[in-house]
């Protein structure tokens, strides 16, 4: 079960679809929860601040979210920072990709809020 | 036209002086020089005929391009529509649902209402058990409203992969255009400026979105 007041990143380039992330992440009980509209200033609110968690899409103009994902996994400082892929990039290479890269779970765009509820769980489960 | 009877004698001396002149050009002809500057002629020609030929395939690989996209971005469109409206009923369906499960609720608690003065303590239980049970399906109902907007994101998707193939095949058509659009109406476009105006499509195509008021320039040169 994962902290419930951890901070959250939530990186996509549609408003609509930050917006539903965001309210499905609350209604999953977090309530820390900030946005960024491409994989740049994700990376810039990064470096500032502390973040527990990102949730990001792939597709977005400056930087795609599995370049945000392999600029995160290279910088020493936020090399551990697990990172939820939710995208429309449905391919089995585009998957193997993200794996590749190190994501740390993948959903596939439309979704479900068990499915989120499910992935979530499963990054923060003792290992 | 017919003749009358006093210029036939006019008719058949120019006719006889029009067939002088034939015979003479025929003559000039044979001799050995003129076959020389007729082989040039003929050289002109074939190479003027090979030049539009070769315009002609040019022209039809840019035309057979489009024609192949076009299917393409008609395809996407149409499954497009369809994904959008199935997506939609979903939607409506799950709102459907939230409004059904409200009017439940609602006329419960005015039965209950009722009831409260004459309370049967076994139903009073069960009937709460029921509305909370509507309530815990109306929050999953609407979360899955919630998820399922999501569908926008991917029409948006689609919608910019035939923005791209689009621009490129607006990009190829202006190109066709400012190569041959002014040829055509039979008018002289300098060189440089013809040059300015293709760079700009370079540019442009693939890359980043043409801004409409380059576009407009450019068919606004070609008199569009």
């Amino acid at each position: 079960m994962p902290d419930l007041n951890m901070k959250l990143l939530v990186v996509d380039d549609m408003s609509t679809m930050r917006r539903i992330l965001k309210n499905a992440l609350k209604q999953l009980g977090f309530v820390n929860i900030e946005e960024a509209e491409d994989g740049n200033s994700a990376l810039v609110k990064l470096r500032a601040e502390k973040y527990d968690f990102v949730v990001s899409d792939w597709n977005m103009p400056n930087m795609t979210g599995l370049d945000l994902l392999k600029a995160i996994r290279q910088d020493p400082a936020l090399k551990a920072l697990p990172v939820l892929m939710v995208t429309a990039e449905a391919k089995k290479e585009n998957i193997m990709e993200a794996i590749q890269s190190g994501v740390s779970n993948y959903i596939v765009k439309p979704f479900t809020a068990e499915t989120l509820k499910e992935k979530i769980d499963k990054i923060f489960e003792p290992k | 036209m017919e003749l009358e009877n006093k210029d036939l004698p006019e008719a058949i001396d120019t006719e006889k002086a029009m067939m002088n002149n034939q015979t003479q050009q025929k003559t000039q002809l044979d001799e050995p020089g003129d076959s020389v500057g007729l082989y040039d002629a003929i050289g002109r020609l074939a190479k003027d005929m090979n030049d539009m030929l070769m315009k002609q395939q040019v022209i039809e690989s840019q035309v057979k391009t489009a024609s192949e996209d076009l299917p393409f971005v008609t395809g996407q469109l149409s499954d497009l529509n369809r994904f959008t409206e199935e997506e939609t009923h979903k939607i409506l369906e799950f709102t459907e649902t939230v409004l059904n499960n409200h009017d439940l609720l609602s006329a419960k608690l005015k039965s209950l209402e009722t009831d409260i003065h004459f309370p049967d303590r076994s139903s009073f239980k069960d009937r709460l058990s029921e509305m909370n049970g509507l309530v815990k399906e109306n929050k999953k109902v609407l979360m899955d409203i919630l998820t399922g907007l999501s569908f926008q994101d991917l029409a948006g998707q689609r919608l910019k992969r035939m923005d791209v193939v689009l621009q490129e095949l607006q990009a190829r058509i202006l190109k066709l255009v400012v190569t041959y659009g002014m040829e055509k109406r039979g008018e002289d476009l300098a060189v440089s400026k013809q040059r300015a105006f293709l760079n700009k499509l370079e540019s442009s195509t693939g890359v980043k979105k043409m801004e409409q008021n380059q576009v407009n320039d450019i068919l606004k040169e070609f008199g569009f």
